[in-house]
């Protein structure tokens, strides 16, 4: 059985974090032989203005982490906003010795239609159906690049672990890569079929993943088939 | 037949409808190679392209005395008849400064800059760093000393190059004020001279191109400011 194992989900508001935790990054611990039991397993919020120290009692953490840390509600805080001593963040980093880490990306545009869209804060696992604040996370979506927190993070990261992933989703595909592949933009077919909005299948999706270690790619498979899912309603739906 | 290798953010809205003015049907507009991306669409977009063109030998050199767009200079080597290459360049600072935030401006573009632009979400100084955006004009000529060059201008100087190109060629391309054409160089863009170092750093092959083009021109003798 797994013990003091930990994921991070990181990223911005409304780049699927949620999503990611729920429909792929679960249903993959689960899929793997030396799975956590259910008692053992947990999914931890991190990145509020409260997050001073996060619990991580239980044999296998999920951390799910807002990298606006309270900011989409208050955008003058940005200025203030480091990593480097941010609790929650640095909470999490004391346990992250080889972890891993997906850090969830949307291209700007994409990612602003999705906040638009958006009704909740929180639907998928705390219930909160707390009116969300689009206004305000467009304000700072213009103000801040998603890109330059995620590297932020990452660069925070690389002390620790070098299992770093970003996990690119566009409008109807979605593929992990690891963290280089996206600071250098290394030119890559499914990469920017992602990118520029097109569909990908499931097949050219695993041959990218075929050299990750087996929980990179069973995200990786659980990835394919959840759009493989998603997808499907939507046609149905017409 | 002309051969003229159109670089991205070099006068080309202003010389190319000059150019259009002075050859009517008989230019051929070749866009669209994404010269300079790696991504593989543009590969493909550049082969399926390449073949294209191969396949239109004749009707190209039957049908037209100039060609000019986007493209890597070596593209028209297999046309049989003979050929003059001219190209524009511009200082390579201003150069990348105009091409990046022509793309943040553009958001909806596919292209490969584009896509490390604004899908992708690089800097500036990100995007001075990527291979695809190093010494683009050198990419585009593929030359170490424009020696294969009958005629280089220089957007800075674009009147004085235009009659210069006419006085070459016997042609009588307008001259006056260019259109859509930054006269001041990075002067608009406020950058600091670190940025301004780190663009030189990524672009030193196309800063002696630059440097051998203004030695050329200064031999010019429609070129007032350099007598």
């Amino acid at each position: 059985m797994m013990k003091n194992k930990i994921a991070l989900v990181a990223g911005f508001s409304s780049t699927g974090k949620s999503t990611f935790i729920k429909h792929v990054l679960t249903p993959s611990l689960y899929a793997l032989p030396n799975r956590p039991d259910a008692h053992s397993f947990q999914v931890v919020f991190g990145g509020s203005a409260s997050d001073t120290s996060l619990d991580f009692s239980k044999n296998f953490s999920i951390v799910h982490y807002n990298a606006l840390v309270g900011c989409d509600n208050n955008v003058e805080q940005l200025d203030q906003l480091e990593y480097s001593s941010e609790p929650a963040l640095q909470s999490v980093l004391g346990q992250m010795k080889d972890q891993y880490a997906f850090l969830t990306y949307t291209p700007d545009p994409i990612l602003e239609a999705r906040i638009k869209a958006r009704k909740f804060v929180e639907p998928e696992y705390i219930q909160d159906t707390t009116p969300y604040p689009s206004a305000n996370v467009l304000q700072v979506l213009s103000q801040v690049s998603q890109r330059k927190l995620l590297l932020e993070i990452a660069d925070q990261l690389r002390s620790k672990t070098d299992k770093i992933f970003v996990v690119v989703s566009g409008l109807h595909s979605a593929i992990v890569v690891p963290e280089f592949m996206f600071r250098t933009g290394q030119p890559n077919a499914l990469l920017e079929a992602v990118l520029t909005g097109r569909s990908i299948g499931n097949e050219d999706l695993l041959h990218f993943a075929h050299h990750y270690d087996e929980f990179v790619f069973s995200v990786a498979r659980h990835l394919s088939l959840f759009q493989t899912r998603v997808n499907s309603e939507l046609r149905a739906v017409g | 037949m002309i051969i003229s290798v159109h670089i991205r953010k070099c006068a080309g809205t202003t010389f190319k409808a000059a150019l259009t003015q002075e050859f009517g049907p008989k230019i051929y507009m070749d866009y669209g190679d994404e010269v300079g991306s790696s991504w593989p669409s543009s590969k493909t977009k550049r082969l399926v392209k390449h073949s294209q063109m191969q396949a239109q030998r004749q009707a190209l050199q039957k049908n037209y005395k100039i060609i000019h767009g986007h493209f890597y200079r070596s593209k028209f080597d297999f046309l049989t008849v003979p050929r003059d290459y001219i190209t524009f360049m511009r200082d390579p600072v201003a150069r990348v400064l105009s091409n990046y935030y022509y793309l943040k401006r553009n958001k909806n573009r596919k292209n490969g800059d584009a896509l490390i632009v604004n899908a992708l979400g690089f800097s500036l100084e990100e995007y001075v760093c990527h291979p695809d955006c190093q010494n683009l004009q050198s990419q585009y000529l593929q030359t170490e000393d424009l020696s294969e060059f009958k005629f280089v201008g220089l957007v800075e100087h674009y009147d004085a190059s235009v009659a210069e190109l006419n006085n070459q060629f016997g042609l009588s391309l307008p001259v006056g004020p260019s259109k859509n054409v930054n006269q001041t160089g990075s002067a608009d863009y406020d950058i600091s001279p670190e940025t301004r170092d780190l663009i030189l750093e990524n672009n030193q092959k196309d800063q002696a191109l630059y440097e051998l083009a203004q030695q050329r021109m200064s031999s010019w003798t429609s070129a007032p400011e350099y007598a």
